[in-house]
């Protein structure tokens, strides 16, 4: 397999194989960069033309323009950045604490484990809809600083957010705790000073993670907040409801934080981009 | 903070049952409407039309990067990037692509073809290309969790088999899948249950009735029909689906492999 | 300052470990080591007495004083652990002065105590650099300026030595002691390694399964131990063990058929267990002494002697001479009859001879 004898005739096969696979994954991950910077640059007008121009044939920075100018496109983007950073922050401490309980007590271990899996079968949908007549019942529901969804968000990301440090906290010996707590300081202390500065690279990740988790999410952010958007349902009602330009600059925008972690870090993701995978 | 999830579902399953009182009316009522049974059907067909491609692709693309000679950070951050973009920007693209008036159309006429129906409801193309769509986004997942597993193989065991005498296709069968069993069971799970759960996908491309599937039916009951209570009861039905599915799998994984330890 | 008094203390533990019942009173000053193999609860009493683990029953004190609360408990405790648990992302300075930073010290005290701890410790090293730096017996010296700095009674450590490598380990020991002798901080110090317990302590206690074996001076514990098993488990090599008769005629015990020239206590079993050290043994005759014919099965070269390995009829000898001798010799050995251990062979307290 690692490398085919000369003459393997199915090593040939594969050999060619790999070179259509290869320019295939080249084309499905450049494409849509490709098609969404054009028609953010291309005038309305050219975005109706038949058959659809793969080249722009004029270029306009209006579309980019009105995503600042426009206030229900501006408003988003903050809100976005908003409800990603709250929910990326409270999702991280929360998880970092709830990763800290499992690696120090296997009774913690067992629950985390089963909780954090157990969340991944329930539905959205059947979580959204009750949720937002919970949310709307403490009145938080669909307001403009978005509070609710980022509560939503972080609850989504801490399985996220916990699988991420759970290693780094295992790898912590017991000893430099206890060495702490003999030098007198409290278990809260332990956990601020000793536990997280240690875990730091891995706290750095869950962070990205969880941020980048929110600021894609769909489902739940177009059932809670329905008039007050963050960016993905707008970018749903802009997709749906016409106007390519603006959407297709929105999308642009949308997609710089995560391309650029990938691109970024790369292969050093990841394992913690399997470990909380999850739409 | 884990409430803010479970306690919805339980409080979404107590209003499913709730019709005027306690009662199974709205089970009763949904499986009287024949979309709701397209639904049903839709989401055992897409999710599983989905996971066999994203498998397929995962897998070939998943052996092709681990090859050492094969090695390629260019190729191998291509083939995680459309996970990476965020699905609504996929989803927004693919729209552009295989509307009546899209690209793809485009490339067809060009071509001198007769255009296609890509997404137009009730057809079958429209199926497949939700599909494939579905599987753009998430086949890096299944590449990267098969890549994981395929790094556990150590190089000597191919060695050792390649000194025994077997071919590209004999190591595969008996040195590679049987060592890669424990991640693809594992892989094919998690997505699995992913799978099920498709909202947006459908929703994007063609509207919550062009290819209906259990969450946009929901959906639609609720934000269109304004009928919570049916809504509900659809939800509920996909989530005892998940469920059954998920711990079905989770047994069966069981039975294949000793190693628990890749599912976790 | 204080002496450390444990009452009764019990811990155990659901796989069968643990401590039972220990009383121990800890004089102030005094360089007390806790040895015994592993297993044999010796981390967990230390553990119980650092306050990491509490006791199921018992008490700890510390001082007369009627009620010592736990936080001052804590405060007159310090530890050493096994790893030194430095904490990686610290700069020694920072490791050193962490316990002051939780009091709330001001920082010229800091500055001047860490420095002062250091320079006690035998630090030399640039105090801005971090633990992965340092060689292991660096860390050593870091773990000890950071037990110090805070000026606790008591200093606990747990096989500190341990994972040192041998010839490090032995001038990290000279080191320790005199640190000891110069702070005047009482130390409790726990390992499974005899000659490091015999060189450290000013009193010793041996455990065994979760109980004290004997409580003693290094000397004592060596010439007079309390039990068969502080006989063995204390010495190198270890002491030759043989079950002995009594001789229906002389009423002296006898090791097949050899006899010994000791009389067992009155009132003592039929069977006794018989103990010699190796360096107990000569081959230099002398007046009043016992004596006692071995074959020669194999000899180990140590440097300063020959371990001989030899046969007493079916039982293995071991003996310690200065000169070699060649296998398969016979050979006479002689021995001090004071300087033989009957230890009771159903009990295994030690017996003194009539």
């Amino acid at each position: 397999m690692n490398n085919p004898a000369r003459g393997d005739r199915i090593g040939d096969l594969l050999q060619a194989a790999r070179f259509a696979l290869n320019a295939f994954v080249l084309i499905a991950a450049t494409l849509p960069l490709y098609l969404l910077a054009k028609q953010s640059v291309t005038p309305e007008l050219e975005t109706f033309a038949w058959p659809p121009h793969w080249m722009p044939h004029h270029l306009t920075l209006a579309h980019f323009i009105s995503v600042f100018a426009v206030n229900e496109l501006r408003s988003a983007v903050l809100r976005s950045l908003g409800v990603a950073t709250i929910s990326a922050v409270i999702a991280t401490l929360l998880g970092a604490m709830l990763a800290h309980a499992m690696a120090r007590s296997s009774f913690a271990q067992g629950v985390g484990f089963s909780t954090v899996s157990g969340i991944r079968l329930l539905p959205m949908i059947a979580v959204a809809i009750p949720l937002g007549i919970i949310l709307a019942s403490v009145g938080i529901y669909d307001t403009p600083s978005g509070i609710g969804l980022a509560i939503v968000h972080a609850a989504l990301a801490i399985p996220t957010a916990a699988l991420t440090l759970y290693a780094s906290f295992v790898a912590i010996p017991l000893e430099i705790e206890e060495a702490a707590w003999i030098d007198g300081a409290s278990p809260l202390r332990i956990f601020l000073t000793i536990d997280l500065p240690l875990a730091r690279a891995s706290i750095a990740t869950a962070l990205i993670l969880c941020f980048i988790l929110s600021w894609d999410e769909f489902g739940f952010a177009l059932l809670v907040q329905q008039t007050n958007r963050t960016l993905p349902p707008l970018l749903y009602y802009y997709t749906v409801f016409g106007n390519v330009g603006p959407a297709s600059a929105l999308a642009l925008l949308m997609m710089i934080p995560a391309v650029c972690v990938v691109v970024a870090l790369g292969p050093s993701l990841r394992g913690a981009l399997t470990a909380g995978s999850s739409r | 903070m884990i409430a803010m999830l479970v306690l919805p579902a339980l409080n979404g399953l107590v209003v499913s049952f709730d019709h005027d009182g306690p009662s199974l009316a709205n089970y009763r009522i949904l499986f009287h409407d024949s979309m709701f049974l397209r639904a049903l059907a839709n989401n055992l067909l897409v999710p599983f039309g989905s996971v066999v491609v994203e498998f397929i692709l995962g897998l070939a693309l998943a052996l092709t990067l681990t090859a050492r000679r094969n090695r390629s950070a260019l190729i191998e951050t291509a083939a995680i990037l459309p996970f990476a973009i965020p699905e609504i920007v996929i989803l927004t693209l693919a729209r552009y692509i295989f509307m009546p008036r899209g690209y793809l159309n485009g490339a067809i006429a060009t071509a001198g073809m007769p255009a296609l129906p890509w997404l137009s409801p009730r057809s079958p193309l429209a199926m497949l290309t939700v599909i494939v769509v579905d599987a753009w986004h998430v086949t890096p997942v299944v590449m990267l969790m098969l890549m994981a597993g395929l790094q556990t193989i150590p190089d000597e065991l191919y060695e050792a088999a390649r000194l025994d005498g077997a071919g590209t296709f004999a190591t595969f069968r008996f040195v590679t899948l049987p060592m890669l069993m424990p991640a693809i069971v594992g892989a094919l799970i998690l997505r699995g249950i992913d799978a099920l759960r498709i909202f947006s996908t459908v929703l994007v491309l063609t509207g919550p009735e062009g290819v209906p599937v259990l969450s946009t039916y929901s959906y639609s009951l609720w934000d269109d029909a304004q009928k919570p209570h049916e809504a509900m009861a659809a939800s509920m039905i996909l989530a005892l689906m998940v469920t059954v599915i998920g711990f079905g799998g989770l047994l069966l994984a069981r039975r294949f492999s000793r190693d628990d330890g890749a599912l976790a | 300052m204080d002496d450390l008094v444990l009452r009764s203390l019990t811990r155990s533990f659901p796989s069968g470990g643990g401590v039972f019942d220990i009383s121990l009173t800890v004089q102030s000053g005094e360089f007390l080591v806790l040895l015994g193999p592993s297993g044999c609860g010796k981390t967990t009493l230390l553990r119980l007495i650092a306050g990491l683990e509490f006791p199921d029953s018992g008490e700890i004190q510390i001082g007369e004083a009627n009620e010592a609360s736990n936080k001052t408990h804590r405060e007159s405790i310090a530890m050493v652990f096994q790893n030194f648990a430095l904490y990686p992302h610290m700069t020694l300075f920072q490791n050193i002065a962490f316990p002051l930073k939780l009091r709330h010290v001001a920082r010229e005290e800091t500055e001047r105590r860490v420095k002062e701890s250091a320079a006690k410790a035998g630090l030399t090293v640039d105090l801005k650099r971090f633990p992965r730096e340092l060689s292991g017996g660096e860390r050593q010296r870091v773990a000890l300026a950071r037990a110090l700095v805070r000026e606790p009674e008591i200093i606990l450590m747990d096989e500190a030595l341990a994972s040192l490598d041998a010839q490090l380990r032995a001038s990290l020991r000279l080191e320790l002691k005199e640190f000891q002798r110069r702070t005047g901080r009482t130390f409790v110090y726990v390992t499974h390694d005899q000659v490091e317990a015999l060189a450290l302590a000013d009193r010793l206690v041996v455990m065994r399964k979760g109980r004290v074996e004997q409580v003693g001076g290094p000397q004592e514990i060596f010439d007079c131990p309390q039990s068969e098993f502080v006989g063995t488990f204390v010495g190198n090599p270890p002491m030759n063990v043989f079950l002995a008769e009594k001789a229906s005629t002389s009423g002296s015990l006898t090791v097949n058929g050899v006899d010994f020239k000791i009389k067992p206590p009155e009132g003592s079993p039929a069977e006794i267990r018989v103990g010699i050290r190796p360096n107990d043994l000569s081959t230099e005759e002398g007046q009043g002494r016992g004596s006692i014919e071995v074959v020669v099965g194999s000899v180990e070269f140590s440097g300063a002697t020959y371990i001989v390995y030899a046969k007493l009829g079916d039982s293995p000898i071991c003996t310690e001479l200065p000169r070699r001798v060649e296998v398969g010799a016979r050979l006479k050995l002689f021995f001090d009859t004071a300087r033989v251990h009957l230890f009771d062979p159903s009990t295994g307290k030690r017996l003194e001879p009539a």
